[in-house]
């Protein structure tokens, strides 16, 4: 009956339905049940399981088809699907034919983790960057057309996004467009990573997610867990060499870069894979290796080599005492023996003390053959900056790339460059490939390494990068920045009337005025300064108005340039101690000037300002009290360190950029940030959500933040725009797309706004243009 | 009465069953045809979505956040009143028992009208979690919800999120998973709870609709504040008309550029869909409205019974985790529970019986749970180290903020269920009547309680999704048992 049918060909009909459903557990060195599938002699060297000629002798059909309920393979996942079934029993009726050469085993053995230094195709006088040299043989070999190059609005968007986050200005495009450099794309590049600050604060979302680290979250609540900001930030800042960055993640200096290799420790006792040790094995195995260890950390895996004896020999690396092996919560009384994952360029040894593996574990990481790590760590900022990995998915680097010689020739490029993670962008971002237009490719393979590069993958904004659109077209970002991201000494002291030693408390409903003297050699272009008191103060100056505050445990950061002129300035605040009894008051501030040429003056209050008790307070008919000099409180931080580093990050970020706001990424996530995919970061997260789901796009059409910003920025441009219609839409353009308007959209937006756009009619059209995916989609 | 109507014209999920089968088949036919692999490739890929007839298309979770001590509502023990001089040791039970409308049933006093339908009930009493030491209630609430302990490797979907993303919704314009009167913000352990009100790996299409103030929730699908319909309507069109001048639209696009305008197209129907009527209490007539407002929690259930109505799939309603409040009393509480009982009583009652008028009891399961028990002297489980948390430890009564069940206790619980397929006046399982109050019949391990619930709602308990390549299951390893005594 067999014979009825035309013949099966193996390569065509039967290895898509073995590669779906049988090589995880029954190829690639693993052979599950003793049975393999590598070759057609190891598949017939397991008795009765495949049976030549008879498809109804065969175990085989009888597994798949799952005659016996208790025995059904897959073990795992989805079944095969009658079609699939039929076409194994006619291969095997047919004789199980097996084409010589065609294997089912992907690779030999493990891939090789060592670097390997590609070839570089010759270059021609129109492709000479070394990707593009790569890219161009890859289409050329595929048939396929590469996408156009984007034009210079779209790249100085695209790339501005990308590297920091931040929508270009205005000027910042129209300048990028003038200029008439043929190197301009990557000199702009340069200037954008050249940013510390900026691509600190951008990158840090990035690095918190992989690394479990956030500002807030489980686990802090009882100690379990401590924070790498103020560490990360820096050395991000910093450029720190990637190398250097990992061997000091797993294996701290400090207690500053300590939190990710110590994991979280939950309060109350927890299974025996989620012990901190194996915290430490599945995280520095996914983050830095991309090998997923999250099975193996419970029982051999069953969809690849990893077994428990590898997550536990990682694990007993960090381990202080013996470390017990528990399969699937059970003790088995075996205890694990440190090992590194990869022993053909060297091990750990079992026997050293603790910090002795953890150096060893380290310089294995970081070791010049272990080219795992670099890929690793290219293939996550290729993916960032071109929304698909040459791996996916990025965290199982043991898949095949689409171009090997890519994702070779970026790592031993980092490499070469000292471990530059900063090269690496900058070589990414200035390839032709980079700055294509967006390719939607045909997801349904996301795994397979059959993609076929024509340009970038879209990719939406990250929560951060639309909140941090939000909040500079708003005006209306955070004050203070919520993550401790220095430990600089400040400039200002906590000053009060006198020096208020802890016998002598100032009285409750004291009022002083306290101020100090600000000479100013130019205008100035921008001025902000950072205040609290204990408990209550009021901002002048010259005598403008500043609001105040009347909450100790927060901290303003307060834009007060519109106040400030050429020559003498005064700043006066009046201060009030609050409460029933004698308590602790202070009052700090300190702030960046720039002027007009970009001279930088910082004021910062010390013994130099002057206080008297306030108006209200002096008897009538006496004369107003003489100025004298303030004191610096005894006990400078007083009001603890929570308060103290809300201040110091504050100050941080002025003194980086007077005229940056508090990014997205610095504060703790809200729940539009939530809603917007900031995941809680108590797991790796390697990628976030790509689509807009229903509750988000609620969250925007509804949501009261939403609401608020957009009118908040609707004012901010009536004003900035005297309520010119045509201005307005000329500069909402350019603010939020970085282009000009067609004559369509013009016409469109004109007719909403009509002939004096009201606040209400500027913030709906604003709604509308957020909304647009062209704004929301960084490519 | 239109939206009951709706409902019942369309069987809820049968749309979506439909496209399930029919994307199946469209895949199968794709596979056979171009030998292309398998969609395993997506992130989140159901491996096996089984699907037992469900008995329920709603539930109704009232969540008695902070540890609800059985032994003073559902479970009543030997009473004994307070006096100075009273050893602890003999406390079990600080309320007399009442009878109930099922015969020989006695619950605790302060529950009249919940007595009054107890015939309605299966009542299990023998409901077990496991004790993970050093308590945090935070760690066992996300185990209830989620099934799974924490931490864990991935983010594990909260239960309303597995309804979401295997059922679905029930009426397009209603969010599928609606959490009422948690705040997030604001309160102790505000980090821990949000770790399990998510999607977890179903991602947020799947997560919370939260409603922290159930008086406030007409405002969350409305217009914000401040926008009339009108200016929201021309928002709206000025929008679409923009939106249709973007070049990139035209022709192909990607699915991220079309989850944008497609998301917000839900956003806008459920906006203007006249289902969103349901969220504003303030339609309720007055009567009803007082009887249920004995504050948020009560409030709570009328939202949670006008939502049912219009086929919302699952409503979480809690008396709220707040350290140290409510139902987590670590002092004084006697006098606590006695005012929680007031909180719940009526609200609880009538939900019960509204539903049942309106011929919905069938169909929607209510089920009254906890995420451990109480007790006066024992922290834990019998035998456990756990540091003790009593706030007022004493081993003689000298005041009232002495008298009540201070300890948290894992080794018994309450669970009420109503409606949904359940049976009508049953009490599954046992407990001592001496301490250690632990179950002596028919213990229920929550991973089976789990199974059951889901498999009246239709989910198979080892119902698995792959993620990272690997199965997670909605009962942990796919073993939860159902229990079928349970079910009518």
């Amino acid at each position: 009956m067999a014979q009825d049918h035309p013949p099966i060909e193996f390569a065509r009909h039967i290895q898509p339905i073995l590669d779906t459903y049988c090589v995880r557990c029954h190829a690639n060195g693993v052979a599950k049940g003793n049975f393999s599938i590598e070759s057609r002699e190891r598949m017939l060297a397991s008795k009765g399981v495949v049976v030549p000629g008879d498809a109804e002798a065969s175990r085989l059909i009888h597994l798949v088809r799952g005659d016996d309920p208790l025995a059904v393979m897959p073990a795992e996942g989805e079944r095969l699907s009658d079609a699939d079934i039929a076409l194994l029993a006619m291969w095997i009726d047919q004789g199980a034919a097996w084409e010589k050469g065609v294997s089912v085993r992907r690779d030999s053995a493990p891939a090789s983790i060592k670097p390997r230094r590609p070839t570089l195709p010759p270059p021609s006088p129109e492709v000479t960057h070394p990707i593009d040299r790569i890219i161009a043989r890859h289409a050329a070999e595929r048939g396929a057309t590469l996408a156009p190059v984007i034009a210079d609005p779209a790249f100085i968007r695209r790339v501005s996004l990308d590297l920091v986050g931040l929508l270009p200005t205005p000027d910042a495009v129209q300048a990028f467009i003038r200029d008439a450099d043929p190197a301009k794309r990557a000199s702009f590049v340069r200037r954008l990573l050249e940013d510390d600050r900026a691509v600190a604060d951008h990158w840090i979302s990035f690095w918190n997610d992989l690394l479990c680290n956030d500002y807030a979250g489980t686990g802090y609540i009882d100690g379990g867990r401590t924070q790498i900001t103020a560490w990360l930030h820096e050395a991000l800042a910093s450029n720190l060499p990637y190398d250097r960055f990992v061997a000091e993640l797993v294996n701290p200096s400090s207690s500053e870069s300590a939190g990710f290799a110590n994991g979280i420790t939950w309060r109350g006792e927890v299974s025996a894979s989620q012990i901190t040790a194996l915290q430490y094995a599945r995280n520095v195995s996914q983050v830095f290796l991309g090998v997923n260890m999250k099975c193996a950390s419970c029982h051999d895996s069953f969809i690849d080599r990893w077994t428990l004896a590898d997550a536990y020999g990682l694990a007993a690396i960090v381990a202080e005492g013996p470390l017990e092996m528990s399969r699937c919560d059970i003790p088995t009384g075996e205890f694990a023996r440190a090992r590194f994952l990869f022993p053909e360029i060297g091990d750990v040894d079992p026997n050293a003390p603790t910090p002795e593996r953890m150096r060893q574990f380290a310089r294995l990481m970081t070791h010049a053959e272990n080219g795992r790590l670099a890929r690793t760590i290219v293939n996550r900022l290729w993916s960032r900056l071109m929304g698909r990995g040459i791996v996916e998915p990025v965290d199982e680097m043991a898949n095949e790339p689409w171009c090997a010689d890519l994702l070779d020739f970026l790592a031993v490029d980092l490499v070469d460059h000292g471990y530059d993670l900063r090269h690496a962008m900058f070589t990414i971002a200035t390839s032709l490939a980079y700055q294509r237009e967006t390719a939607a490719a045909d997801e349904s393979g996301r795994r397979s390494n059959g993609f076929v590069f024509r340009g970038p993958s879209p990719q939406r904004m990250t929560a951060e990068q639309f909140v941090d659109a939000l909040w500079s077209f708003s005006g209306g970002g955070p004050s203070s920045v919520e993550a401790p991201i220095a430990s600089m000494p400040l400039r200002g002291r906590w000053i009060w009337s006198f020096a208020a030693a802890s016998r002598d408390l100032p009285k409750p409903g004291e009022a002083i005025d306290i101020r100090a003297a600000l000479e100013l050699t130019a205008a100035a272009a921008r001025a902000r300064v950072v205040v609290t008191c204990d408990n209550q103060y009021a901002l002048w100056v010259n005598e403008i108005a500043f609001g105040g505050d009347a909450e100790w445990w927060t901290v303003e950061t307060i834009d007060i340039t519109h106040a400030l002129r050429h020559g003498a300035n005064e700043i006066r605040i009046e201060a009030r101690n609050l409460g029933d009894a004698p308590n602790p008051a202070a009052l700090f501030l300190e702030g960046i000037v720039e002027l007009e040429g970009g001279a930088i003056v910082e004021v910062a209050s010390d013994a130099t300002w002057e206080w008297r008790p306030t108006h209200s307070q002096a008897a009538v008919g006496v004369h107003r009290a003489h100025w004298q000099p303030a004191h610096d409180v005894v006990e400078q931080g007083f009001l603890g360190p929570e308060v103290n580093s809300m201040i110091a990050s504050s100050v941080a970020a002025l003194r980086a950029d007077p005229a940056a706001f508090a990014r997205a990424s610095l504060a703790n996530a809200d729940a539009l940030m939530r809603s917007l995919g900031r995941p809680n970061r108590e797991h790796v997260v390697t990628t976030r959500p790509a689509d807009l789901s229903t509750l988000q796009a609620l969250d925007f059409t509804n949501g009261g933040m939403m609401h608020a910003q957009m009118e908040q920025g609707a004012h901010r441009l009536l004003d900035e725009c005297a309520g010119d219609g045509d201005r307005i839409v000329d500069r909402a353009f350019a603010l939020l797309l970085s282009r000009p308007p067609s004559a369509s959209e013009r016409t469109l937006v004109l007719e909403f706004l009509g002939s004096s756009p009201t606040t209400e009619a500027v913030a709906d059209a604003m709604w509308a243009m957020f909304m647009l995916p062209e704004f929301q989609m960084v490519r | 009465v239109s939206w009951v109507s709706q409902r019942l014209i369309q069987p809820t999920g049968s749309r979506r069953e439909f496209l399930r089968a029919a994307s199946a088949a469209a895949l199968a036919g794709a596979a056979a045809g171009s030998w292309s692999r398998s969609p395993r490739a997506q992130s989140v890929a159901p491996s096996a979505v089984n699907r037992p007839r469900a008995t329920a298309d709603t539930m109704i979770l009232l969540w008695m956040a902070g540890g609800m001590a059985s032994t003073e509502t559902f479970d009543p023990k030997r009473y004994e009143p307070f006096e100075v001089g009273l050893p602890a040791e003999r406390i079990l039970s600080t309320f007399p028992s009442i009878e109930t409308a099922l015969d020989g049933l006695r619950i605790s006093q302060g529950l009249e009208r919940i007595a009054g339908v107890m015939h309605r009930a299966t009542l299990i009493r023998s409901a077990v979690v496991p004790d993970l030491g050093n308590i945090l209630h935070s760690r066992h609430q996300y185990h209830w919800h989620t099934g799974y302990v924490p931490p864990q490797t991935v983010a594990a979907p909260h239960m309303g999120a597995w309804f979401s993303k295997v059922r679905g919704r029930g009426n397009d314009a209603i969010p599928a998973f609606i959490d009422i009167g948690q705040r997030l913000e604001g309160v102790g352990e505000q980090e821990e709870l949000k770790a399990f009100h998510t999607g977890g790996f179903f991602g947020s299409e799947h997560g919370p609709f939260l409603l922290p103030h159930p008086d406030r929730a007409a405002q969350s699908v409305r217009p914000p504040e401040g926008m009339t319909p009108g200016r929201f309507e021309s928002r709206r069109q000025f929008y679409k008309r923009l939106l249709e001048l973007d070049p990139r639209l035209k022709g192909a696009t990607d699915e991220q550029r079309a989850s944008i305008t497609r998301s917000l197209e839900e956003a806008h129907r459920l906006l203007s869909s006249p289902a969103g009527r349901a969220f504003d209490l303030s339609l309720e007539p007055k009567h009803i409205f007082d009887e249920y407002d004995t504050g948020r929690f009560g409030l709570g259930c009328l939202l949670a019974r006008r939502l049912a109505e219009v086929g919302a799939r699952f409503i979480e309603v809690t008396t709220e985790y707040v350290p140290f409040e409510h139902w987590d009393t670590h002092e004084n509480g006697h006098t606590t529970a006695a005012r929680m009982k007031q909180v719940i009583d009526r609200p609880v009652a009538r939900l019960i019986l509204d539903l049942e008028e309106r011929g919905l009891l069938d169909r929607t399961l209510v089920v009254l749970a906890s995420e451990f028990s109480r007790d006066m002297l024992t922290e834990g489980a019998p035998g456990s180290t756990a540091k003790d948390q009593s706030r007022a430890p004493a081993e003689v009564m000298q005041e009232m903020i002495h008298y009540g069940l201070h300890r948290h206790f894992t080794q018994h619980g309450s669970v009420l269920l109503f409606g949904g397929g359940f049976r009508r006046g049953y009490v599954h399982g046992e407990t001592a009547d001496e301490r250690p109050v632990v179950v002596t019949r028919d213990p229920v391990p929550l991973i089976d309680l789990h199974a059951t619930i889901y498999s009246a709602m239709g989910i198979a308990p080892d119902t698995t999704f792959e993620v990272e390549r690997r199965p997670f299951y909605v009962t942990e390893d796919g073993k939860g048992r159902v229990i079928d005594a349970l079910f009518a």
